[in-house]
């Protein structure tokens, strides 16, 4: 069978979607498609006759990702630059920082000419700055006149996939998931009759999908055979030579072959490309050739024996070597170059990938890249070997994957240590204190960078020393030791100056900055927000995520929520943007809290998955995503609450830090005082507030003085609590909950008034309790109200609202049964009154909040929901 | 996974039509658990039919919760639970 005779079957529904999409898209409102389905489902087929029928009125944007065992950094952003040409293309060639060349790709795209579409195929195997561009084109798609659409694989793309971290960022509203599936038996039957073949069995076999299937048909064997591969081989062997060893030379290059590429790579055998496309399996795609489909690729190249696999790609990597070592082919070469089993070539081209990676916000890819190069560096000398391992090390510290950031850094620290290198030896143990930091090793950590300073001060004052300082300052500032923090922070601080090293002043200022916010020094804050601005000028991507994170965490200890909230969804834009794991997760931990604090509690558990869901990440993370998710579920009165503080509080442990603390310490009491332990609460607390009080944090005196005056113990003097719990221990327990409130802590602003006897607060406070669906705390509310002899307590909040199932307003439900009627906008507002634009808006908010996307939908899920019948009764 | 005990109030009573609108509501639901990661066991519904008692498998609390808002359903309490039956020492 040829390739164009493969017909689209059954996709008119999902052909329908796209149009509709592109429809919004033309009148300013760009949407993002989400088209997704096993291999071989039929996805570029679909996008391929989609976009074929607008080639008159849209623009196309087509770029793919590959299948390299290390992808290309921001491929299909090339892909796209190279057809269009223009400018975009020419920033690229230029070396334009990569904020310059999405700008420049947005700006394409907001060109009001024509309306674009945007396809960007395979993203499961994107790299991580092809995602950063698909977060960054999703979140602005909206205000272009552009469809964006993405599409992968939902085969084997686990939970922890950096994909679906990337999907969940982008915004909801301009969301449309196109999910495909196989064909059904009617149409496989009609498939089988085009080619007069039986297709008895052939769906079963097959589940439908239509590669399967057309790849069955097409074999010449009769029945169905055991697998795909064996179909795809039977049609590769029955070639004649010299197209099949072309064909095999294709297969080692993943995705597609540029036409010149092959022809270089495959000397006279080229001759045979005609020979090769009418066959079917390849196809012509612009000025390259792909395999129709990649599982026939996948199927030919597992196929190839060792030693001819090699050779194909040792001719690939000399084809590709003559057209010049462009920066962005090097994850091509070093691919090939390990397939040819060339280390040399590996050796000299994986670091510069590496560090291309790297400088594109890639670090996963620059970590691979590394890898690889150090999986090809048996006999490297020591010198060469111990750079690659740190420079692997400080990937791995980027992204969050401290233990073996760890183990890297040790051998190279080894190595230095054995040539002689006291300054690269110093180097790494300043990292090695960094990393085993964020395992919670709080003695290792003190260890390693006791050590550094050792070696460096014993060297002239370089920029190694000027960091192992400001490191010191930092875990002194973490281990609220402030006093001793300062010095070493100033003394980093000068030789970062005296060096001229921005980079180092931008960390050195941000460790300063948080002893002396610490201590409530004036200048804390300003430094901060300087250290900031400058990280942010010079692009130090990791210090600038730093700022941010402490800035954020200060903020949330202090309730300063809206500064909170608004840092932080800065700063994990900015770190989510650039692949900085490391610093993201911490923001993630906080925000976290923030929510749990505010009663964002839904968000709150979405934040602390993406730590706890994600195995590998840092003690540290765990410890600080565990806290807000016990807490979370002591105020729900939810199982789990114990489990996940005793888990917190051993890690807090370890941790050795009061800023770890004081949180699970505090959540632990909350949880027994929530329990009916009201001494046990007062006593948990009190195990921790000498080192609180020591410290002088009046928000951490605070958070625990609470809980030790409400469990009937000795509570340290107010005036060295924050205001609202300094009111509370001075009886004033209305300015406490005045405080609470509006400082936007809806929780503790309710339980303020709880050892008061005002029966009328009481009853306002248990409200809000049973509006936030804080269960236990609003039980023990009802039980001290009927213990003060109230007699008229209201028994729940399912009593209180009865509202209804999908939180319609009263209008919202008068539209909904208007729509049940087939109505139009016009018809239903002269019904309501109301303009035909205003019945537009509450239809929007219905279908939002029943979660659908047409009016159609919207009637069919309210009545199997037996909402209309409610509706339908209540108008009789 | 572990097993949970989820309650459930309908001040309004509760019914599922014992219809093709029915089969369609239960089965909606179950495609919204299957994407939440939990499995809904079987249910125990008061004779008022305004409680319900629904034993779920799933990995957490919140994924309970989540999969909850996602099919409008009310959740009162969660409990973890075990099975113990008269015949546990024979």
């Amino acid at each position: 069978m040829k390739a164009a005779a493969i017909e689209l079957l059954e996709r008119d529904a999902e052909l329908r979607e796209l149009s509709g999409l592109l429809e919004s898209a033309r009148s300013g409102e760009g949407r993002v498609a989400l088209v997704y389905g096993e291999a071989g489902v039929g996805k570029t087929a679909l996008l391929t006759q989609f976009v074929r029928a607008h080639a008159q009125d849209a623009r196309l944007f087509w770029g793919a990702c590959d299948p390299l065992s290390t992808p290309r950094p921001l491929a299909p952003l090339l892909d796209i630059a190279w057809s269009q040409g223009g400018q975009l293309a020419g920033r690229i060639s230029a070396g334009a920082p990569r904020e310059a060349i999405f700008q420049a790709l947005f700006e394409e795209l907001r060109s009001p000419r024509r309306s674009a579409i945007v396809v960007i195929e395979d993203v499961h195997w994107a790299d991580e700055a092809t995602l950063d561009l698909v977060k960054f084109l999703g979140r602005r798609t909206q205000r272009t006149s552009a469809l964006l659409v993405l599409t992968w694989r939902d085969e084997g793309i686990r939970a922890d996939h950096p994909l679906r971290a990337a999907i969940g960022e982008l915004p909801g509203q301009v969301l449309a998931r196109i999910p495909l599936r196989g064909l059904s038996p009617a149409a496989v039957e009609s498939l089988g009759a085009k080619s007069h073949r039986s297709t008895e069995g052939l769906h079963a076999a097959t589940n439908g999908n239509p590669f399967f299937v057309t790849e069955v048909l097409a074999s010449d064997a009769p029945g169905v055979p055991p697998t795909v591969s064996d179909a795809v081989l039977a049609r590769a062997t029955r070639l004649p030579p010299q197209a099949r060893e072309l064909c095999e030379l294709a297969s080692v290059v993943p995705s597609r072959v540029e036409l010149p590429l092959l022809e270089a790579a495959a000397g006279p055998t080229f001759a045979a490309l005609d020979e090769l496309l009418g066959s079917g399996i390849l196809s012509l795609d612009g000025s390259a050739v792909a395999f129709r489909h990649e599982l026939a690729r996948r199927a030919i190249e597992g196929a190839l024996p060792p030693l001819r696999s090699r050779e194909l790609h040792a001719r690939v990597l000399t084809a590709l070597r003559a057209r010049g070592e462009d920066p962005a082919q090097l994850a091509r070469l070093v691919h090939h170059a390990a397939g040819a089993g060339d280390s040399a070539s590996v050796l000299r081209l994986a670091p510069s990938a590496a560090e291309h990676a790297s400088r594109l916000g890639a670090h996963r890819e620059a970590e691979a890249h590394l890898s690889m190069a150090l999986r090809h560096a048996v006999d490297l000398p020591p010198r060469r070997r111990a750079e690659l391992l740190e420079a692997r090390a400080y990937e791995c510290y980027l992204t969050d994957r401290m233990q073996e950031g760890i183990d890297s850094c040790s051998e190279a620290r080894a190595l230095w240590n054995r040539i002689g290198e006291r300054a690269r030896e110093g180097n790494c143990l300043c990292s090695l204190a960094r990393m085993a930091w964020y395992a919670t090793h709080a003695e290792e950590a003190q260890r390693y960078g006791d050590l550094a300073i050792e070696v460096l001060e014993a060297l002239p004052p370089g920029p190694e020393l000027a960091t192992a300082w400001a490191l010191r300052a930092g875990a002194y500032a973490s281990a609220d030791e402030n006093a001793a923090a300062t010095p070493f922070a100033e003394k980093a601080l000068r030789l970062a100056r005296t060096l001229g090293n921005r980079e180092i002043e931008a960390y050195a200022l941000s460790m300063l900055a948080q002893a002396q916010i610490h201590l409530g020094h004036e200048p804390g804050r300003t430094h901060m927000e300087e250290s900031l601005r400058l990280s942010l000028e010079y692009g130090f991507h990791d210090a600038a995520g730093r700022a941010y994170a402490i800035l954020g965490q200060h903020a949330v200890e202090e309730r300063r929520h809206d500064f909170a909230a608004k840092i932080l969804d800065e700063g994990i834009a900015y770190a989510a943007e650039r692949d900085l794991r490391t610093r993201a997760m911490c923001m993630y931990c906080w925000r976290s809290r923030l929510r749990v604090e505010t009663g964002r509690w839904a968000e709150a558990v979405d934040d602390a998955a993406r730590i706890l869901d994600n195995p590998g990440c840092s003690a540290l993370f765990r410890l600080a995503a565990l806290t807000p998710l016990g807490l979370l579920r002591a105020r729900r009165g939810d199982p789990g609450a114990r489990e996940a503080l005793d888990e917190a509080l051993k890690l807090a442990k370890e941790s050795g830090e009061l800023e770890r603390m004081v949180p699970v310490t505090a959540a632990r009491a909350e949880l027994l005082w929530l329990c009916g332990d009201a001494e046990g609460a007062a006593a948990e607390a009190s195990a921790v507030i000498d080192k609180a009080r020591k410290a002088q944090r009046p928000w951490f005196v605070a958070d625990l003085a609470v809980w030790i005056w409400r469990g009937g113990g000795e509570p340290p003097p107010a005036d060295e609590c924050a205001l609202p719990v300094a009111l509370q221990l001075q009886g004033n327990w209305r300015g406490a909950a005045a405080e609470f409130e509006r400082l936007g802590c809806p929780v503790q602003a309710a339980l303020a008034c709880y050892e008061s006897e005002d029966r009328e607060a009481m009853l306002a406070a248990l409200e809000a309790l049973d509006k936030l669906e804080a269960r236990p705390a609003a039980a023990r509310l009802r039980r001290r109200l009927s213990e003060l002899g109230v007699r008229a307590i209201p028994r729940g909040p399912r009593a209180a609202r009865r509202g209804h199932p999908f939180d319609l307003t009263a209008r919202e439900q008068e539209v909904l049964a208007a729509l049940s009627l087939g109505l139009s906008n016009g018809e239903i507002g002269a019904r309501l009154f109301v303009s035909p634009k205003t019945v537009d808006h509450h239809v929007s908010a219905i279908l939002t909040k029943l979660d659908v996307r047409s009016r159609g939908a919207a009637v069919a899920k309210a009545q199997s929901s037996g909402m209309l019948q409610l509706e339908e009764a209540r108008e009789k | 996974m572990p097993r949970y005990l989820v309650e459930r109030t309908f001040p309004e009573g509760f019914s599922i039509p014992i219809d093709a609108s029915g089969e369609k509501a239960c089965l909606s639901v179950v495609a919204n658990n299957g994407e939440g990661g939990v499995t809904w066991v079987q249910s125990y519904v008061s004779d008022d039919k305004r409680k319900t008692f629904c034993i779920y498998d799933g990995p957490s609390p919140e994924a309970i919760r989540r999969t909850a808002a996602r099919n409008n359903l009310p959740v009162d309490r969660i409990t973890q639970v075990r099975v113990l039956d008269p015949y546990f020492y024979r």
